[in-house]
């Protein structure tokens, strides 16, 4: 699969998530203050620039690891969804 | 599944020899990378249309965090009603700052499998994920999960409340 393929498949599953929020927010409208933010981000983030981006610094750092075998971790919240 | 697995554990033997590595000294150690956490939700599958809520879940959670944007993850979750057990490994790209301990957007791909036909899916998915702190001084996360399989394209969502056991403790916190 190719970096395009790759990215193509990410559109619509960023979309479809924020869909599903959208949804969870008509049935329960007292969540509209959180999830509204977390919706706009969501959107903008499926744009072919940001995830390629995002693909170009994982395969630096990537091959970085390979050269050094240097760990270098970050605590993110959505690799517990 | 079995070569998926195979590969899997690859991947993790690699992570344990830079562990080890000589030149290894001024950098983060495995268990540092990795993050763990427990917590419930729900899950909504479909195959077009409006996906429908199948159950309500107990779920743990891990990843490991290689570098800032990458990180291999796992999760297993348990149908409270249905009494099925589904999972997932796979990796993710952080799409968002990857020095925000509070909110990320990550993609991915990983490989899902489940014990009951219906309550998952059994293939390779793509997937968005999105992981918030919404009270600051609060440690739990509020998290969502979108995966659309690769080869049937069915649909799963997923929501859950997570309280971390551990976080990864490399790099700016």
């Amino acid at each position: 699969m190719t970096q395009d393929q790759l990215i193509a498949k990410w559109l619509p599953a960023l979309s479809g998530l924020a869909d599903f929020f959208e949804s969870l927010k008509a049935q329960h409208p007292d969540l509209a203050t959180q999830l509204d933010p977390k919706i706009a981000v969501l959107r903008a983030t499926a744009d072919p620039v940001i995830l390629s981006n995002a693909v170009g610094a994982g395969l630096a750092e990537l091959q970085r690891l390979l050269e050094t075998g240097t760990l270098d971790p970050r605590f993110k919240p959505s690799d517990l969804a | 599944m079995q070569g998926f697995v195979v590969k899997l554990l690859i991947a993790l033997a690699l992570l344990a020899s830079y562990a080890v590595a000589p030149d290894d000294c001024d950098g983060a150690s495995v268990w540092d990378a990795v993050s763990l956490g427990v917590g419930g939700g729900g899950v909504w599958v479909g195959e077009g249309g409006v996906p429908g809520f199948r159950d309500a879940e107990a779920v743990a959670r891990g990843a490991a965090s290689i570098t800032p944007h990458v990180s291999l993850v796992a999760g297993a979750s348990y149908g409270v009603d249905r009494s099925y057990v589904r999972g997932s490994g796979g990796f993710r790209l952080t799409a968002t700052d990857v020095n925000n301990p509070d909110f990320g957007i990550g993609v991915g791909v990983s490989r899902h499998w489940t014990s009951e036909d219906g309550s998952g899916m059994d293939e390779a998915a793509a997937e968005a994920a999105i992981g918030w702190k919404p009270l600051p001084g609060r440690s739990f996360l509020l998290t969502g999960l979108a995966a659309y399989g690769i080869d049937t394209g069915r649909q799963l969502f997923s929501v859950a409340v997570i309280f971390p056991l551990k976080k990864a403790s490399g790099g700016a916190q």
